[in-house]
């Protein structure tokens, strides 16, 4: 199945995502920690950057992940329910599986391995069992909501993520480093890459791939760019002229396609979803 | 007459202590994959990790209390054994697939050493 762009339904489809991930109390985003298996305190994850599914509002403690990426790098922390305790020294129970280098844990093996929590005498205070599955395919995002067709106006410049997922279409947490391609350079440029993120600036009218791999999985997004109307200044989304910008505004999607048709829909169906589980 | 009573002592003296029979170990947490813990055999996966309680059986009256219990793996690359909290909790690890046992020292002695099987991961 294909999804195109639609801007409103996008943004609501967001919206919902990141309730489901991080419950829409009075704290936007409350992550939910692992708990200790042996009831003494709790694990927390930690993203090391910006675009770990784990993370949906950036670097820090997000939701502990059911599952973790083969590969993927990420940070945990402990906390004992009895906050008078010195800190735990996490450790992983099989580094032939798990390494640990400093703060960041490195997945190196399919299934689960334990993580222990030290108390200062060395003896185990507590642990909990991560996760780790081999990712079987990538999905190209704008604001965590999967496309392979993406509709942008020239001028627009867009950040796309990538996201790991396995055969039970979990979203896999961890950073991980994909490559990016678009394969016509006169309708649409990479401007830049990191980890997960590619921003791509919408050159000029046209239809182009972007491609982004991890190892050798691909997942094509079509670019199809139009001629439209792109303003920095629209806070709304809604273009406010007829005349494409230079470009040098960051466009999240639901703008450009605004500034192109008017109502946010270029054509299609609009099926936008928020990803695998995570 | 003096042999019978030094016998007699001694007899006494062993009914006073908790004599060696046999561990048995309790499972404290819930691994992800099931953890074999039996008398004679130990079974655990690669990658996980078990918190068990030990229990030492006497063959006296005198039950084991807080006697030092020490359990050392064989061979640390196939599986770790490391102190958990609290008197005789450990937790066990499977690192890598083969074949150790674990080594039951009660004060100070060697008892005996309980077979462990790692085992791959069910799949």
């Amino acid at each position: 199945m294909r999804r195109t762009s639609h801007p409103r339904l996008s943004r609501a489809l967001a919206l919902v995502g990141l309730c489901a991930l991080g419950g829409c109390t009075d704290d936007p985003y409350n992550p939910v920690p692992g708990p200790g298996e042996l009831g003494n305190g709790e694990f927390n994850y930690v993203c090391l950057t910006d675009d770990d599914p784990a993370c949906p509002v950036g670097p820090g403690v997000g939701n502990f992940p059911a599952r973790f990426a083969l590969g993927g790098r990420f940070g945990l922390q402990y906390d004992w329910d009895d906050a008078g305790k010195p800190p735990a020294d996490l450790r992983s129970a099989a580094p032939a599986r798990l390494k640990l280098a400093g703060e960041v844990f490195t997945a190196l093996a399919d299934g689960y391995t334990g993580v222990l929590a030290l108390r200062s005498d060395g003896s185990v205070g507590d642990l909990i069992h991560v996760l780790v599955s081999t990712p079987t395919r990538v999905a190209v995002q704008v604001d965590r909501i999967d496309y392979a067709e993406y509709n942008a106006v020239a001028g627009q410049e867009i950040r796309f993520h990538a996201v790991a997922r396995d055969d039970d279409a979990y979203d896999l947490a961890g950073a991980l480093e994909f490559t990016w391609q678009v394969d016509d350079p006169a309708v649409a440029e990479l401007i830049g890459t990191k980890g997960a993120h590619a921003f791509v600036r919408m050159l000029a009218p046209g239809t182009t791939t972007l491609r982004a791999s991890l190892g050798d999985l691909t997942q094509e997004a079509t670019l199809l760019v139009e001629q439209g109307a792109f303003t920095t200044g629209a806070t709304d989304g809604t273009a406010t002229d007829g005349t494409a910008t230079d470009g040098t505004s960051t466009g999240d999607g639901s703008t450009g396609s605004t500034g192109s048709t008017g109502d946010g829909s270029s054509g299609g169906d609009s099926t936008g979803t928020t990803g695998g589980v995570l | 007459m003096k042999r019978a009573l030094l016998t007699l002592l001694a007899t006494a003296a062993v009914g006073c202590a908790p004599q060696y029979r046999a561990i048995t170990f309790q499972l404290r947490s819930q691994p992800p994959h099931p953890v074999q813990l039996d008398d004679e055999q130990i079974e655990i996966s690669v990658g996980v990790a078990a918190s068990v309680r030990a229990v030492l059986h006497s063959s006296t009256m005198i039950e084991y209390v807080d006697e030092p219990l020490d359990l050392d793996s064989q061979d640390g690359d196939v599986l770790q054994v490391v102190p958990g909290s609290g008197t005789y909790n450990f937790v066990l690890i499977g690192i890598r697939e083969g074949e150790t046992c674990i080594e039951v020292e009660v004060d100070f002695e060697v008892q005996e050493c309980i077979p462990v099987r790692v085992v791959a991961p069910p799949s």
